[in-house]
């Protein structure tokens, strides 16, 4: 609770930072990953990696900010084409068993789109991107985890066909002395206490398979981004183009948790033709390539980052940004960010922001198809 | 209990498949009762920790017809459910029963049925869901 409470105050102090700055305010919007919305540049970390697999996840962003009317501005969609047509079972062995035994990624699994909309000043931006795990090194006592896993769930099956031996029911199916026998069996299996550690001790293999992070993970991805201005369709004008490889590695600290030191490596090809020339009165367009890293360390539901990105073919220009992150849950994030953007005038960043994640996929428990 | 009526039971075979999205432990055992008895004879259950079933063959359609029904119990884990009763009124499992022949061509007969609220027993403690259901093939 203390941590919490410490943890909010940064946040809020750091918010009121950024609110007396006059310099560029990234102040509305926020998406960790969505290749559509990193594309330009508003969010506080623009390297990052997929989290989860899931088929679909709208995230509607909102800032803490006094101007704001308490409605999300900005809005990003982000679905997986393999989780949403292919005809997998969303249950215990397709999805947790099954995608955690293979060694190595299929790129066509993990395969994604995404858009977003993004509103900044005057500008609406509609961006399109697509992205998938190139590869994914998983750890060793991953492999391990899921053999325990196996055996429990053979014990599993052996205990509740030993106990419910529905097929001994010596009443007529359908009869209410059938349902009350099966009622009785239900209710000795419940209490039985091989039963209940055995069940526990299974979702603690599950849980940690879940947060277990890869070794290795080489993501690549591309975005499109068209804008328009002063809400005029005839303005609409190609803005960005980029496409990049992320390359992460994930260093357990300890054996006994799940948290981490992951280090990033960022690699982005990128026309830009959303630069205004006040001196020509037009857009103009520039070519880069840009290089960096990340270090980011993770403790539990809280994470801090710092990432350096330089622009190669320009000097003095980069991008350096120190972030963090709280998850609340698995559907709210807070996040916040400061630092210097890449443009050599207005330049700064700074946001905190809540994101909210309407994801299908995360929550299995009933899925209604 | 449903009812299956079948087109041509003395050339055909029952094909059965469990379907329904569950994150946590479940599993489904396929039984055949005798009518008039109480005798049952498992045919067919899930893999450990997993309720769903691919599509198997029960069996000649005519061995079923007025002899047989089939019992498809289901239990499901709800020691991670905090709402039962939001989780039961969502409940949603797809049993299809298909009578074909093995031929290319359409199936003689394709029904799918659900679960309803009737079908399902509850563990005192609320831990355990037990959902059966059974079809008379007619």
């Amino acid at each position: 609770m203390k941590t919490k409470s410490i943890i909010i105050l940064f946040l809020v102090t750091f918010k009121i930072f950024s609110q007396e700055s006059n310099a560029i305010k990234i102040t509305d919007l926020e998406l960790p990953n969505a290749p559509a919305f990193t594309l330009l540049d508003y969010s506080p970390t623009i390297i990052s990696t997929p989290s989860t697999t899931q088929a679909f996840t709208l995230s509607l962003i909102n800032s803490i900010s006094s101007g704001n009317s308490g409605f999300p501005t900005d809005y990003a969609l982000e679905f997986t084409p393999y989780w949403v047509f292919a005809n997998k079972g969303r249950n215990l062995t397709d999805y947790v068993i099954k995608e955690n035994q293979k060694s190595y990624s299929k790129p066509y699994k993990n395969l994604s789109f995404s858009l977003a909309s993004v509103k900044k000043d005057t500008i609406q931006n509609v961006s399109v991107g697509i992205r998938t795990n190139l590869v994914t090194v998983n750890r060793k006592n991953r492999q391990e985890s899921i053999a325990n896993l196996l055996l429990k769930l053979e014990r599993f099956k052996e205990i509740t066909d030993q106990q419910l031996t529905l097929n001994q029911n010596p009443y007529e199916s359908g009869t209410a002395e059938y349902n009350k026998w099966n009622l009785d069996q239900i209710n000795k299996l419940s209490k039985l206490e091989e039963y209940k550690k055995l069940t526990t001790e299974i979702y603690a293999v599950v849980d940690t398979l879940e947060a277990s992070k890869p070794v290795f993970t080489a993501d690549i991805a591309t975005a499109y981004n068209h804008f328009f201005d002063e809400n005029e369709f005839k303005s609409g004008r190609f803005g960005r183009y980029g496409a990049w490889l992320t390359l992460s590695a994930n260093l357990k600290l300890s054996k006994s948790n799940n948290n981490y030191l992951t280090i990033y490596q960022y690699s982005r090809y990128l026309i830009d033709e959303m630069i205004y020339d006040t001196t020509a009165l037009s857009y103009k367009k520039e070519k880069n390539l840009d290089l960096g890293a990340k270090v980011e360390l993770q403790f539990n539901d809280f994470a801090i980052a710092y990432e350096y990105i330089n622009r190669t073919n320009q000097k003095d220009n980069y991008r350096s940004v120190g972030n963090l992150k709280y998850k609340i849950n698995e559907r709210f994030t807070i996040t916040g960010g400061f630092g210097k953007n890449f443009e050599k005038t207005d330049n700064l960043v700074s946001f905190l922001g809540i994101s909210w994640g309407i994801a299908n996929n995360n929550e299995l428990d009933i899925v209604d198809k | 209990m449903e009812t299956f009526e079948t087109k041509e039971a003395t050339k055909s075979k029952l094909f059965l498949e469990v379907n329904f999205d569950y994150k946590y432990l479940s599993r489904t055992w396929v039984e055949k009762e005798e009518i008039g008895t109480w005798k049952k004879t498992t045919i067919q259950d899930s893999t450990p920790g997993d309720g769903n079933i691919a599509f198997f063959e029960v069996g000649q359609t005519i061995e079923f017809k007025d002899k047989y029904r089939i019992i498809i119990s289901t239990y499901f884990d709800l020691q991670k459910i905090k709402d039962t009763d939001e989780f039961i009124e969502k409940l949603k499992i797809h049993y299809h029963l298909l009578e074909d022949d093995d031929k290319p061509g359409s199936f003689h007969v394709s029904k799918i049925y659900k679960c309803v609220k009737e079908e399902v027993i509850i563990s005192d403690d609320k831990t355990i869901l037990l959902v059966t259901k059974i079809i008379e093939i007619k």
